[in-house]
């Protein structure tokens, strides 16, 4: 269920993180949905079974994910966990910013290449 | 957790290279702990000691809470080891080698055996004077493994073996530690290996080591900030620049290699640097390559 790469610089417990969270945002994972066990992840991906439990008690402690004593983790319910479609925006909007200052964009020239975009959706 | 839970502890160990005065670490229960440094680094010193092969010049080592030259024999079975070279009687078969590392162990798991004899193709019936270098790793690894010791350690397994047998390897390292009650400890050079399996890291460097905590913070740590010129660095940029091990500058930009990256030190390059920046995450090989220059 995951596409895990321990070469990436982007630590296999972030990998995780990140892939639940845009599961769970997009709904491919609904409230109440199991995940794998720390142990099958580890054993299918051969990766350290530390670094998955890890991603899974962040996930809890974020309010994503609950945990049941002899259980599964699951999906938590949604009110504990929404958030709103500009939350879910924003660390697309951070790379955005961050690519434009690399190319030296000034805000204002920023702002008027997204304007451009919206206006021309299908154009790269 | 406990210290008495802890299969090892070390404090202020001394032995050629190794020289750990006034450092402690210990291995806990469930941990792979990956031990990098360069060659002559001193790792396979350091693990000879923390095993009592060598006597250790000062410093102390405790093994489930006894001194390694002086382990009772139960607490000797619940570890294994396989030196960088094995020390094999070559006059033996492969089988009548595990028949006798068999005579010393209560416990010996006879599937586990016979799976990776199977898996890594290890010819059995002959001589190990007749063995390619990769075979007897394999056969040393088995004899290691079999008694399904409580700590496992491994100095440079992977070296002679191909890339299927390594990745078979890796999956029962993940085996043994999958419960959290066994742990192993390996020295590779092979930082593809160890990004797929350790949790842990010891980084020995100049005799010393030079970082002990999880693979993900020395990961998340160690970062390349790419600058362009001109710079335009509003406010005080003390943290950052204190952590900075070294730069690289040409004429349109230059990149600061960061030892100890946190949000903090990000937080205030946010703040105060105004110019173009990027901050470039690196994999295990290109953060141990850029902290070891």
């Amino acid at each position: 269920m995951f596409v895990l790469n321990p070469h990436l610089p982007t630590p296999i417990y972030r990998q995780i993180q990140d892939q639940v969270r845009r599961l769970i945002a997009g709904g491919q994972l609904a409230p109440g949905d199991a995940l794998p066990s720390v142990r099958d992840i580890a054993e299918a991906h051969a990766v350290n079974p530390m670094t998955i439990s890890k991603a899974y008690s962040l996930l809890e402690a974020e309010g994503l994910l609950l945990r049941q004593r002899g259980k599964p983790m699951t999906v938590a319910a949604p009110s504990a966990h929404h958030r709103s479609p500009q939350q879910q925006l924003a660390p697309l909007l951070t790379d955005l910013i961050m690519a434009a200052r690399q190319l030296g964009l000034t805000d204002a020239e920023l702002q008027a290449a997204l304007m451009t975009a919206l206006q021309n959706p299908s154009q790269e | 957790m406990h210290v008495s839970d802890s299969f090892l502890v070390a404090r202020d160990v001394e032995l050629g290279a190794v020289q750990c005065k006034g450092q402690s670490f210990t291995i806990e229960p469930g941990q792979v702990i990956g031990l990098v440094g360069k060659n002559g680094a001193g790792k396979t010193t350091l693990l000879d000691g923390l095993l009592g092969y060598t006597f250790l010049a000062s410093g102390e080592v405790k093994v489930f809470g006894h001194p390694p030259t002086a382990m009772p024999k139960e607490v000797c079975s619940q570890i294994g080891f396989v030196a960088q070279v094995d020390d094999l009687m070559p006059w033996l078969t492969g089988k009548e080698m595990l028949a006798a590392a068999k005579l010393f162990h209560t416990h010996w798991n006879k599937e586990l055996v016979e799976r990776l004899v199977n898996n890594w193709r290890v010819p059995l019936s002959q001589q190990i004077s007749e063995m390619s270098v990769g075979e007897r790793q394999k056969l040393a690894l088995i004899a290691a493994m079999a008694h399904e010791p409580k700590l496992l350690v491994l100095d440079e397994p992977a070296a002679s073996l191909d890339p299927v047998a390594r990745r078979a390897l890796i999956e029962e390292i993940i085996a043994i530690v999958a419960d959290g009650e066994r742990s192993v400890l390996l020295s590779s050079h092979i930082f593809s290996d160890i990004e797929r399996v350790a949790s842990h890291l010891w980084l020995l460097e100049n005799g010393r080591l030079s970082f002990d905590g999880e693979l993900d913070e020395l990961k998340e740590s160690i970062v390349r900030l790419h600058l362009t010129h001109p710079l335009k660095i509003a406010d005080s940029l003390a943290l950052t620049t204190s952590r900075v091990v070294r730069t690289e500058v040409s004429a349109e930009r230059e990149t600061w290699i960061i030892r100890g990256w946190n949000d903090e030190l990000a937080a205030e390059c946010a703040a105060a640097i105004t110019s173009p920046y990027h901050v470039e995450s690196l994999g295990l090989e290109d953060a141990f390559v850029e902290i070891s220059q």
